[in-house]
């Protein structure tokens, strides 16, 4: 009896946790007023932000943040819940978990070790990926892009 | 009973590791566990919420950084407004057809001061393209096949799938030590040698040896899915791996090095997605493809 105890104990956090609450696991992302990357942006998100979901439009999900309704993308998103299929059954570095991306930031790899192995590497040129890493597209520039160039603005390949 | 319910109910409110500590907490003091019964599953409950978990976001982003200052130390970037912004312009319009949109910093194009041709993907979303990669396309639409190729491995974590299993067990296993927020000296010294040997994991499977036969399969899949879309002809990106593999035939090294099985590929890609015939781009898109051309 105290075997199954201890065994229900450690099974139960399994079998719980569900929750509606959704979180941004993207350094910034924007809101939209519709499901489409060049409709009005009602918010910019930023990393950690808190949704309440409503629906699943296709690739996009449509939240509730604060007093504002709109569309993001799913690739934003991470769940609060904690999927123990995959934590059971993935691969290690696997792809399409879906953990609390943002209870997991600030663990393993962080800014901190890059700057440990920066300075143990001074032959890395870490100003030069900053120096990519500010190289940016303005929004409206590349819907002009896409637009003179005959292309579309996706609605995703699902 | 009331207390067994209490207990089996507590972990419903937290996070797994967490929960179970508070369920063994409960249990502890309702008697039905011992306290050196609690220690253990809550060292077992965290150990293995830390040893399965995939790379997350951050890290996967941090490890990019690592791979692509790592490229840099092999080459040179090519610093030519025109050229980048050009091609950010058409990665940037591949992404939105990707299913992978969003990475926790975004995708960047840079391109390679090299004649060597070659295309990298760093796990979290920066793509380098070489400028002899740059010469062997013709169009517009077949610079989008590289890039769209290169966005499907960073939408499957390709990158990521190169770091050994031992090494990643190791990371995991490491932090399942860490009690406190901050490391200690010998645990961050610990972290930066697995964060080397992480990085040296992807940096050689994308420099060195190549991604695996069905990882190129499958991010040509993708690529061809993002062109189809955006509107980018998808026959091209079969054109340009056939003068590719003609081109196979009298070079060698960088992409032929590291993507050898072309032929097969070129079999692989031709289907409804390549088949379809498409209108001919809009003038626009020729003259700035050709503007920008002579810049590289």
């Amino acid at each position: 009896m105290k075997r199954i105890m201890l065994l229900i104990l450690f099974l139960v956090p399994a079998l719980c946790l569900a929750g509606e609450t959704v979180k941004v696991k993207v350094q910034k992302a924007s809101l939209f007023n519709q499901p489409n990357f060049f409709s009005k942006t009602v918010a910019t998100l930023q990393f950690g932000d808190q949704l309440e979901m409503e629906e699943v439009v296709k690739d996009w999900a449509k939240v509730k943040f604060g007093q504002q309704r709109g569309y993001i993308h799913q690739s934003a998103l991470t769940s609060t819940k904690v999927d123990m299929k995959t934590m059971l059954f993935s691969s290690s570095s696997s792809s399409g978990a879906s953990q609390d991306e943002v209870a997991l930031a600030g663990k393993g790899f962080t800014p901190e070790v890059e700057k440990n192995y920066g300075k143990a590497h001074p032959d890395m040129n870490y100003a030069l990926v900053d120096e990519i890493e500010r190289t940016s597209v303005d929004p409206s520039s590349l819907r002009s892009f896409i637009q003179r160039g005959g292309l579309k603005v996706s609605e995703g390949q699902r | 009973m009331k207390k067994i319910i209490l207990v089996l109910l507590v972990p419903m409110f937290v996070g797994c590791a967490t929960a179970t500590q508070v369920a063994t907490t409960v249990g502890v003091s309702a008697g039905y566990i011992t306290e050196e019964q609690k220690q253990a599953m809550d060292k077992t409950a965290v150990k293995a919420e830390k040893a399965a978990r995939p790379v997350s976001e951050t890290e996967e982003y941090y490890i990019g950084r690592g791979v692509a200052a790592t490229i840099l130390t092999k080459y040179s970037l090519y610093r030519n407004q025109t050229v980048t912004a050009y091609v950010n312009y058409v990665g940037n319009t591949v992404v939105l057809g990707s299913p992978r949109p969003y990475t926790y910093g975004g995708y960047h194009f840079a391109v390679l001061d090299t004649d060597e041709m070659n295309a990298f993907a760093c796990p979290g979303g920066t793509i380098f393209v070489t400028r002899g990669m740059l010469k062997m396309v013709r169009t517009e639409d077949e610079l989008a096949s590289v890039l769209s190729h290169e966005v499907g491995h960073v939408a499957q974590k390709h990158g990521l799938q190169a770091i050994s299993n031992a090494r990643w067990t190791e990371v995991v296993t490491t932090l399942a030590m860490e009690t406190a927020k901050t490391y200690t000296a010998a645990e961050m010294a610990s972290l930066v040698d697995l964060f080397q040997g992480t990085v040296d994991d992807v940096f050689k499977t994308l420099v060195v040896n190549g991604y695996g036969r069905e990882q190129e399969l499958q991010a040509d899949g993708l690529a061809i899915g993002c062109m189809k879309a955006c509107g980018y002809d998808g026959r091209q990106f079969v054109s340009l791996l056939d003068r590719l593999e003609q081109t196979s035939k009298q070079a060698s090294g960088g992409i032929f090095a590291t993507h050898p099985d072309l032929a097969e590929r070129i079999q692989a890609a031709k289907g409804p997605g390549t088949a379809a015939a498409r209108p001919p781009a809009p003038e626009e898109r020729i003259v700035r493809f050709k503007k920008t051309a002579i810049s590289w």
